[in-house]
């Protein structure tokens, strides 16, 4: 079986139509790392929420503009461990754009790349005509009803992927704080029905987005910041909105208390700029991803974990990000802790979106 | 049929004993629940063990057997910190257990009407 995995592969709108034509072509499953828009979120070939299972049992792995191939090809436990994502023997094969400039090890995380068995310096959206023009002439006929039968088994997954996240967003739907797709899924609720942009990256949301809501178009997710820069998601986001204005998009961005500590003076920007953005703050009260990574290593050393949360947890006092926005004059909400309130506060806050004006809804939330 | 029956029950009761010998104590709902958090287990899989996504698969309700909790904790499968017991022994992983076994039943995806509606077609 062959897995396609797409991290920034698509650049243009075409890029999204290659891809699909590929996957559909072979009916092979694709993993979107989220860090862009590449593929539906829908497809029934969009695999994304088991990719990893399926890189375990693929033959060929092609990897379309890999920002990160090591933690692709590699399985990293608790202790710091690395075992391979493949099966012995399978190909790992890239595309990236990345090869053709010069590289040094911090564009590797400070990580010796895998080993990949055939690894092309090229532009994945330019290449991708030309490869699947190859893959249909080198297709024999013999194939067709086997690639077919493989692209039902993958339909029937992704709708079993769709039930099982639904399950898994029930539990802790009235949990206070707010649970991560409880959020997200109040937010489609108000935008649904909308032309959407979410110009905020889903990776500290878990990507509840994807594995609920319903996009295919390019705008409808900016994708991430690239470099794991921080800081990054408030200002950035406030400049897709301003790009998505003209076209009379909602913008609506997911920023971390954290993120937004680093920069807050954007809210002003926002408001004397008068650029139509809903900003919610996933307020989890500290630098989360830090959190983590120190339980990690903090447990690895057998130190115990008392004191991961210095210099980490955002609290004592605990910020109110509704009067920070309202005291650089955009129109705010909260700080929101009962799941039932969220909806009604989201609803007003597009409404003086819809009007041009920005706003911020602050929302009390879980980890994750 | 009755030997399956048989090996579950046999199970359970390994479990129950397991869980006995690791407190040699009952199991204490409320000093789970304050361990639960004080070792940060929330971070990644919600203040209710509802899961946290990606970052942590949901423990509750109906948790796992005990001993897999214990084995998850001490050699932990994939990118989860391991709790060795010099940081966690075992009588907290039985209250952390307890309270995670005292978490209710929350809503299914049915009786909530945006999710029900949700379609993958």
């Amino acid at each position: 079986m062959a897995v396609i995995y797409a991290d920034r592969a698509a650049r243009t709108p075409e890029g999204i139509k290659l891809l699909v034509e590929l996957a559909e072509v072979l009916q092979a499953p694709v993993g979107d790392s989220s860090n862009r828009m590449n593929f539906p979120w829908r497809h029934p070939l969009n695999q994304s929420r088991r990719f990893r299972n399926l890189l375990g049992e693929a033959d060929v792995a092609l990897a379309l503009e890999p920002g990160d191939p090591f933690s692709l090809f590699t399985r990293v436990d608790g202790r710091g461990n690395t075992q391979s994502s493949l099966k012995p023997g399978a190909k790992k094969i890239t595309i990236s754009s990345v090869e053709l400039a010069p590289k040094g090890n911090y564009q590797d995380l400070q990580r010796f790349a895998s080993e990949v068995d055939l690894a092309m310096a090229a532009d994945a959206e330019a290449t991708l005509p030309m490869l699947i023009e190859e893959v249909k002439r080198q297709l024999p006929a013999s194939r067709k009803s086997a690639i077919e039968a493989r692209g039902k088994t993958h339909a029937e997954a992704h709708r079993d992927e769709l039930e099982i996240a639904k399950e898994a967003a029930a539990n802790g739907w009235d949990d206070s704080p707010i649970s991560m797709p409880r959020m997200c899924m109040e937010l489609y609720e108000q935008i649904k029905g909308e032309d959407w942009s979410l110009v905020s990256p889903s990776a500290f949301q878990s990507n509840w987005p994807q594995a609920l809501w319903t996009a295919d178009r390019h705008y409808q997710y900016i994708g991430g910041q690239g470099a794991a820069g921080i800081g990054y998601i408030a200002p950035a986001t406030l400049g897709a909105a301003l790009a998505n204005q003209k076209h009379g998009r909602l913008s609506v961005s997911i920023v971390g208390d954290g993120d937004l500590m680093f920069g807050p003076g954007i809210l002003w920007t926002a408001a004397h700029e008068r650029i139509p953005l809903l900003y919610i703050v996933h307020n989890n009260r500290c630098y989360h991803m830090e959190i983590m990574q120190l339980q990690v290593i903090a447990n690895r050393r057998q130190r115990g974990i008392d004191r991961v949360r210095i210099g980490c947890a955002i609290d004592d006092p605990n910020i109110n990000y509704a009067m920070m926005a309202k005291s650089m004059g955009v129109y705010s909400e909260g700080p929101i802790e009962n799941p039932r309130d969220l909806g009604p506060a989201l609803k007003r806050a597009i409404a003086v979106v819809k009007k041009g004006e920005p706003a911020l809804v602050d929302v009390v939330s879980q980890g994750r | 049929m009755r030997r399956s029956v048989i090996s579950s029950v046999l199970i359970g009761a390994v479990i129950v004993a397991a869980t006995a010998f690791a407190a040699d104590k009952p199991a204490n709902v409320a000093r789970g629940k304050q361990l639960y958090m004080a070792t940060g287990c929330y971070q990644c899989h919600g203040t209710r063990g509802e899961g946290g996504g990606g970052s942590g698969p949901r423990l509750a309700p109906g948790p796992m057997p005990y001993q897999g909790l214990l084995i998850q904790l001490r050699k932990p499968r994939a990118r989860m910190p391991v709790y060795t017991a010099v940081v966690m022994p075992d009588a907290d992983v039985a209250d952390i257990y307890a309270y995670l076994q005292s978490v209710p039943k929350g809503k299914t995806a049915a009786e909530i009407p945006m999710l029900k509606a949700l379609s993958a077609n």
